[in-house]
């Protein structure tokens, strides 16, 4: 057994008075494909963090190849040959490739009037080759797609003698399609002796590419094992701590549901195309029924941002045609998403901090956003009355159990969970004959997510004919009657919840069926 | 030939005050405060030049007065994490407050110091500080966008966390672009005072300041831009002079002052909507290493 | 509870003896004594009738400003245009207050015409703000150096006085001026206006769908936009609004001191204004004490120059007082958060 190049004992952190990592121990080994899995909170992002130099532990110690070391900085863990490649990019995105690797360069010289753009080039050039990857290195960063970014930032996390690589949800933007390809590259480099570590939430990944897993679970180690070892239910189990598996939660809520020639169509899409920001729907066409959940599943970037903003009125219908609820919408009418909410169309955005709520005030003013202006919580039109305000809010709070429940409780200080509560009330709060909603568990616990499925389910039981845009193919496989594949901007045909995850991912990567 | 000396020679304080905002609003800082700097570094430049006698030291004390205030910016916005355009603007107050006082206390007690000497015309009438900014618009443009520091400036105002996670800090950045700022802006007023008028007077930057910050935008943050929205504005400048000179009386005067004025807000309003400022500019309320 | 307005109270104390002391010091080195200056100031702010009655009417265009450039700040906009949308209020107040209007109605035209004239100014920058994404910040700054150009043109030639002599206006007629409060002192009604419409904008922010519409806009949230709120539409009238407060600021100046237009025009109000409005921590009520701060150090400072310093020294003063603020408020934040976090450790 060779010695651990990297290990860490008794890790703990704290922050405040919150306990993140509670005597963590890990040994890595040259070589080693190590995946850390848990779930949203368990502290799998601390740890890295820590293992990347970015911030240090309360207690415990840190060895590199035997030797203890203290990183007080990410440069410094950087030259001990530890690299990392985070969630969300570091790219300077107005600069090219070329230019951010001079920035994030360890090897050549780091003098302020250097320029080594040509040993640079070529280093990156060599790598990228030795990988089978074509890749711009002089165009913008802002203009190449997410895979070639996220390879540029895994060239750049290799720069150097590199004996660590960390990877933060590496396969989060990726398509199912691309995956083999991803984790060849990890055992490739995996082979050349450097020790990988993976975090990551998504099981069946740590199963196919992973030698070692060590489950975290609010802050503490609850297995380490091999993954040949292990199963996905065995880590499942691990990662949530019921008795009962996570998904078994999700399925309990799912019901069977028989799409009908005669039901209502609530949402009508025909050869629909539209823009939202970077975001771009090339094509798309699906008809939507009262009553039913439809998912639109696909890897993020491919269309969403665009497919939700027209769905709720947030831009302009470019081609094709669009029917929702009672509104009929044709190419550059101009539309306000009051129009949209005040037609029965309600929307769970996809960012409830920066998006949903207004996160200083309070949740009154919050549940009322789009409704202080309408009758009857005017008075002459132009003052607010503020009695039917709080009575109203105090009711909604109650029905979705919102806490605390206080109706003049500002925002920021509620719980993710509670603060989604905030945006679901306001949502269904106009009994909408259409919810829009857009990965509307994303960074929620299980027990919110699961409060969340309950609640669309519901929706659908009131008539409601609920459209789920989510990047998390499990959910939509958990909670949709039917389900469509977004891929570079168009939407594919609809097939039923009964699909398997592989022809799903087909989809995902661009087949056409 | 002698027109276009004229015009660069006028250009140089409000280009010199444009490539300082720049540098520093790359970085992400906003810098209102221009125009106080500048009123700084044109007392400064004076009196420094009436008691040494030798212009070139005038220039040197017009640069460490106007980066001291430069400096003041930098504790409260860098340091206090205070908004920029306000910080910008008592910066503004107290540099019309204290030149004024000052000046007219030396007044009393020195008579003539507020009357210097100016900047030696070097080659073909211009002097150092006019051969400076037409200098530096390619010496920037190598600053910017060949070397390695140019890039980091570049960063610490699109993505911070960038230059953070290569190893360098960019609170330093920030500070030493603030602080290069004011060396920018004390040279654009010594180009001024004694660049131009070989005195001082009250409020004598007249607004260039300000103009700066607009042609900055105007200039979509390069220097090359910048430099020709400068002379630009400079011509008008000019030919307003003229005109007036040789008295002129189809148009209005006051028209005429407001013309560049005018003209400016024509750019701002008719640039690309494309352009965009640095993502983080005015940003500096998050934590910074 | 108690131990944070403690708190607070030692903050504010400790920054109000930091700045006197700087502007002692600053005092001393040009040359003058702290002491004479101080009572000086006193003195020139509430030493006799006269000059309290000056005091307040320094107040009145700095509480208006204040209160223009206060809307624009809750929406995130810096209005710092309020300079030349004086101007233009003055001038058309001037305009306006020349014609043959009704007796009781040519106060009220007058001022109407102000407030559209203020507006008007403001318009260019919220159309800029709105077609093009261009920043209130630069566009209302050009505003006011055209505006400066304005009125140097109007008292040149259109509405130059009749004799055709010096670079002013006729004055207003008479039923156009606002009348004194007190006969003999310069104090005009324009106070009450002022006050009334400190009092106004508050009830606007607490209890109006308006007021409701600006605080969710005004925090910067997409949220406001994503749940249908018109946000380019309550952006551009609050620009307007702020511009209309400014325009009437000019107006009551012409209607209730001057009378008439000249060039120069301004005394810089729209600038002090956004001390003013900063001190006031945005608050429309809390502009009144800060208002009345600003007018009796102006007041205050006319007589400085007896005491041997210039009058300039009242910039200082006023950035001094801003330093301050900021720095107290620095104080209070770093303070506040280390002892929420020693209360959870």
């Amino acid at each position: 057994m060779s010695q651990p190049v990297l290990s860490i004992h008794n890790i703990t952190k704290t922050f405040g008075g919150f306990v993140a990592l509670n005597d963590v121990s890990i040994e890595l080994h040259p070589g080693e494909i190590h995946a850390v899995l848990g779930e949203n909170g368990a502290g799998k992002s601390t740890l890295l963090n820590i293992l990347a130099g970015i911030t240090q532990p309360t207690r415990g110690d840190i060895k590199l190849n035997g030797i203890p070391v203290a990183f007080s900085s990410a440069v410094d863990a950087a030259k001990a040959g530890i690299g990392m490649v985070h969630q969300h990019f570091m790219l300077v995105p107005t600069l090219s490739a070329t230019e951010n690797l001079i920035l994030a360069d360890m090897v050549e010289n780091r003098a302020w009037f250097a320029w080594p753009a040509g040993p640079v080039r070529r280093r990156i050039a060599a790598q990228a080759e030795s990988f089978g990857w074509d890749i711009d290195l002089d165009a913008r960063i802002d203009t190449q797609t997410i895979g070639a970014q996220q390879r540029l930032e895994i060239l750049k996390a290799l720069q150097g003698e590199r004996k660590i690589l960390l990877l933060d949800e590496p396969t989060a933007v990726l398509t199912p399609g691309e995956l083999p390809g991803f984790f060849a590259t990890i055992r490739s480099i995996a082979a050349t002796g450097t020790a990988v570590v993976i975090i990551t939430h998504k099981l069946d990944e740590v199963v196919s590419v992973a030698d070692k897993v060590t489950v975290l679970r609010r802050g503490r180690v609850v297995n380490q094992c091999l993954t040949a070892d292990t199963d996905v239910s065995n880590l499942a189990r691990e990662m949530v701590g019921d008795a009962s598996n996570a998904f078994a939660v999700l399925t309990a809520v799912k019901q069977k549901y028989t799409a009908s020639d005669n039901g209502n169509i609530r949402v009508e899409l025909s050869h629909a195309a539209a823009i939202s920001g970077d975001s771009v729907l090339r094509q798309g066409s699906a008809s939507i029924q009262e009553g039913e959940i439809f998912g639109i599943a696909g890897v993020d970037g491919n269309g969403q941002d665009a497919l939700a903003a027209l769905l709720t009125g947030n831009t302009i219908l470019h081609e094709g045609s669009l029917t929702i609820g009672d509104l009929v919408i044709t190419p550059h009418r101009k539309c306000t998403p009051q129009d949209f909410l005040r037609n029965g169309v309600s929307y769970i955005p996809a960012d409830r901090q920066t998006d949903g709520l207004v996160m200083s005030m309070t949740i009154a003013d919050n549940i009322l956003l789009d409704r202080v202006s309408e009758p009857p919580f005017t008075k002459f039109g132009m003052f607010i009355d503020t009695v039917a305000v709080k009575r109203f809010a105090q009711s909604e709070i109650e029905r979705f159990d919102i806490r605390p429940a206080d109706a003049g409780c500002i925002v920021s200080t509620l719980s993710g969970g509670n603060q989604q509560k905030v945006v679901i009330a306001r949502a269904m709060s106009r009994k909408p004959r259409v919810l829009v909603a857009v990965n509307p568990t994303r960074g929620l616990d299980v027990g919110a997510i699961a409060y969340v499925h309950r609640a669309l389910r519901a929706a659908t039981a009131a008539g409601c004919a609920v459209v789920l845009i989510s990047t998390e193919l499990d959910e939509i496989l958990a909670l949709s009657d039917r389900i469509a594949v977004l891929f570079e901007g168009r939407l594919s045909e609809t097939v039923p919840a009964g699909v398997s995850k592989v022809d799903l991912g087909h989809l995902m990567g661009g087949a056409i069926n | 030939m002698n027109i276009l000396i004229d015009i660069i020679t006028y250009a140089a304080p409000v280009g010199f005050a444009c490539y300082g905002g720049l540098l520093s609003e790359k970085v992400g800082i906003v810098q209102i405060s221009l125009e106080g700097m500048m009123l700084i570094g044109a007392l400064t430049a004076v009196i420094a030049t009436s008691i040494t006698g030798n212009p070139l030291l005038g220039m040197l004390a017009a640069m460490f007065c106007a980066m001291a205030a430069a400096a003041l910016h930098n504790l409260f916005t860098l340091v206090m994490r205070s908004d920029h355009v306000i910080v910008g603007t008592a910066i503004n107050f107290l540099a019309i407050g204290i030149t004024g006082v000052l000046s007219r206390t030396l007044q009393k007690s020195h008579p003539g110091i507020l009357k210097a000497q100016s900047l030696p015309l070097l080659v073909s009438g211009m002097n150092v500080l006019t051969m400076l900014f037409i200098l530096l618009i390619p010496a920037l443009w190598w600053l910017l966008y060949r070397t390695r520091l140019g890039i980091g400036i570049t960063a610490a105002g699109e993505l911070p966390k960038a230059v953070t996670a290569a190893g360098y800090s960019v609170f330093r950045y920030r500070f030493f672009a603030s602080l290069a700022c004011g060396a920018f802006c004390g040279l654009g007023g010594a180009a001024l005072s004694i660049g131009i008028s070989n005195n001082f007077t009250d409020n004598m930057t007249a607004s260039r300041g300000f103009v700066a910050l607009a042609l900055i935008v105007v200039g979509r943050w390069s220097p090359l831009w910048t430099a020709i929205g400068t002379l630009g504005f400079a011509s008008l400048d000019v030919l307003q002079a003229s005109l007036q000179a040789s008295g002129n009386t189809w148009l209005p005067y006051p028209i005429l002052l407001a013309l560049p004025y005018i003209l400016t807000l024509v750019a701002l309003g008719t640039a690309k909507a494309s352009v965009r400022p640095p993502r983080y500019l005015g940003i500096t309320t998050e934590s910074q290493p | 509870m108690i131990r944070n307005s403690a708190l607070s109270f030692t903050i504010a104390l400790l920054w109000i003896v930091i700045a006197t002391s700087t502007c002692a010091g600053i005092v001393m080195i040009a040359g003058a004594s702290p002491m004479s200056v101080a009572q000086a100031l006193l003195q020139g702010a509430i030493g006799t009738q006269y000059n309290i009655s000056n005091t307040l009417v320094q107040t009145i265009p700095l509480l208006i400003t204040a209160l223009a450039v206060v809307i624009a700040f809750r929406a995130e906009m810096f209005n710092i245009g309020v300079e030349g949308q004086f101007l233009l209020g003055a001038v058309l107040a001037c305009w306006a207050g020349q014609l043959s209007v009704p007796g009781p109605l040519a106060i009220v035209v007058t001022l109407v015409a102000s407030m559209l004239g203020g507006a008007l100014w403001s318009l260019i920058p919220a159309l800029m703000l709105h077609f093009r994404g261009v920043q209130i910040v630069l566009s209302s700054l050009i505003m006011n150096f055209i505006a400066v150009q304005v009125v140097a043109w109007v008292v040149r030639g259109p509405l130059q006085e009749s004799i055709r002599e010096y670079p002013q206006s006729d004055p207003i007629r008479t039923a156009a001026e606002l009348p004194k409060v007190i006969a003999g002192l310069q104090l005009h009604s324009g106070i009450w206006i002022a006050l009334a419409i400190a009092l106004l904008f508050d009830v606007l922010v607490r209890n109006t769908v308006f007021g409701q519409h600006l605080k969710a806009v005004g925090s910067g949230s997409r949220a406001s936009k994503t749940m249908g709120l018109p946000v380019s539409r309550i952006l551009v009238t609050t620009v307007l609004l702020s511009g209309a407060l400014g325009g009437l600021a000019g107006g009551i100046q012409i209607a209730g001191v001057t009378h008439f237009l000249a060039d120069p025009y301004s005394k810089g109000y729209g600038y002090t204004a956004i001390a003013v409005a900063l001190l006031a921590r945005l608050s429309p009520i809390g502009a009144i004490p800060a208002a009345l701060l600003f007018g009796a150090l102006t007041s205050g400072s006319s007589a400085a120059q007896s005491a041997g310093i210039p009058v300039v020294v009242l910039q200082v003063i006023q950035a001094v007082i801003l330093f301050s603020i900021l720095g107290a408020r620095f104080t209070a934040n770093s303070l506040r958060n280390k002892l929420a976090k020693g209360a959870t450790a």
